[in-house]
């Protein structure tokens, strides 16, 4: 299924790796044939620059590619949907509005959103914490929303902030529920809702993240060169993890005239 | 430049703050602070639009840790949070959130852009 299945191929490594460090990232075979048998540090062995920028390139261990609009824009409207949730409840809380709808648990809601825990974390954020919550809940959107669809590779720290802003939020809301159940002992159903959204954001998220997690992974355990791991957590392309790269994704087949008419749409806009 | 856009938007925000809270006029601090960082908000996302500065939305993410910064000084020193701290604050989370998107964020970044890519590519 790999583009490049057999790992027993390698060449030398360019002239930057680490003096007295073996050569242990491979390039296989590609169909122009021309990785084995290089000079150090010479191009042979390069990505063509389909493999490198083709940004409908499948990342392991997916079978589908998780930096794709289709997977980030149902993201993004979950949350934004969370955020809207959330501001509400925050209106409520600065008492910009006078009750807050809960259609099964009746006035609890209030009490879970006026409660001491509620009262605290006030303290501590300086603003109502649903009103946290919904800045939260827009960072999703945002961070889902930046960046190419090969970000996995491209833009990793992107990535990652957006995994640092889903997944703990995912946590935090687990935690609160609880809380409510324990410490409140009242129920609050748009909580509720907006808890059951933030674990499924966490499922919805966590595939792109554990790609990118992997893709840095695998730079790391093929060069072992820490400033060039520093360069593609930020977004700077080298040949060393193009090559990486190549071997970690796979581009799906099509034929040469669809390749320019897909790359023009997934590169389009803003 | 979606980004850009809404920290404009914020910017403008945080220069109507003084009034929309309805600042007292005896703290002029508060004042000038949230329509000098608004103005400094807006001034760095416009330059951003111009390829010799186009990192100068990054200035952003340095006003909204002082805008949070300052908002923590005065809010936690206090029993009363006031509007205004709770203003800042919020606006400090929000922009440096926007703050650190490139522009152009839906491209690939400079080294990857293709033919294919190069229109959207600034």
């Amino acid at each position: 299924m790999w583009k490049n299945p057999d790992p027993a191929t390698s060449i030398r490594a360019s002239r930057e790796a680490e003096p007295g460090e073996e050569p242990d990232y491979s390039a296989a075979t590609r169909n122009s044939g021309d990785a084995a048998g290089e000079e150090p540090g010479s191009s042979g062995g390069e990505v063509s620059e389909e493999e490198a920028c083709a940004l409908d390139a499948i990342p392991r261990p997916w079978d589908y590619n998780p930096s794709a609009w289709s997977q980030r824009i149902p993201i993004c409207i979950l949350a934004m949907v969370a955020f809207l949730i959330a501001t509400y409840m925050a209106l409520y809380q600065w008492r910009l509005i006078g009750s807050a709808w809960d259609p099964m648990f009746g006035s609890q809601t209030e009490k879970v959103l006026d409660s001491q825990v509620s009262e605290r974390m006030r303290l501590w954020f300086l603003i109502p914490d649903a009103a946290f919550g919904a800045i939260a809940y827009l960072g999703d959107a945002i961070f889902g929303l930046a960046g190419s669809t090969r970000r996995w590779q491209y833009r990793p720290w992107m990535v990652i902030v957006f995994g640092i802003d889903v997944i703990p939020l995912g946590i935090v809301s687990a935690v609160l529920v609880v809380l409510q159940g324990t410490v409140v002992g009242s129920w609050c159903f748009l909580c509720l809702v907006t808890a059951l959204i933030s674990l499924v954001l966490v499922y919805m998220a966590f595939d792109e993240v554990w790609s990118c997690l992997l893709y840095l992974r695998e730079v790391w355990r093929k060069t072992h060169d820490s400033r060039l791991l520093w360069k593609t957590f930020w977004g700077g392309r080298d040949p060393r993890t193009d090559r990486i790269a190549a071997e970690f994704c796979r581009v799906p087949a099509r034929d040469r005239a669809s390749r320019g008419a897909t790359g023009v749409a997934a590169a389009g806009g803003d | 430049m979606w980004s850009r856009v809404v920290e404009i938007m914020l910017g403008c925000w945080l220069l109507i703050s003084p009034f929309v809270f309805g600042y007292p006029a005896e703290n002029a601090s508060w004042w000038y602070w949230d329509m000098g960082s608004g103005t400094i908000v807006i001034l760095l996302a416009l330059l951003s639009w111009l390829p010799a500065t186009r990192r100068a939305h990054l200035g952003t993410v340095l006003v909204s840790l002082v805008l949070i910064g300052s908002a923590c000084a005065r809010g936690w020193s206090s029993p009363e949070i006031s509007a205004a701290v709770q203003n800042d604050a919020s606006l400090g989370l929000m922009l440096i959130m926007f703050a650190v998107i490139p522009c152009n964020a839906s491209a690939p970044p400079a080294g990857w852009r293709t033919r294919a890519a190069g229109p959207s590519g600034v």
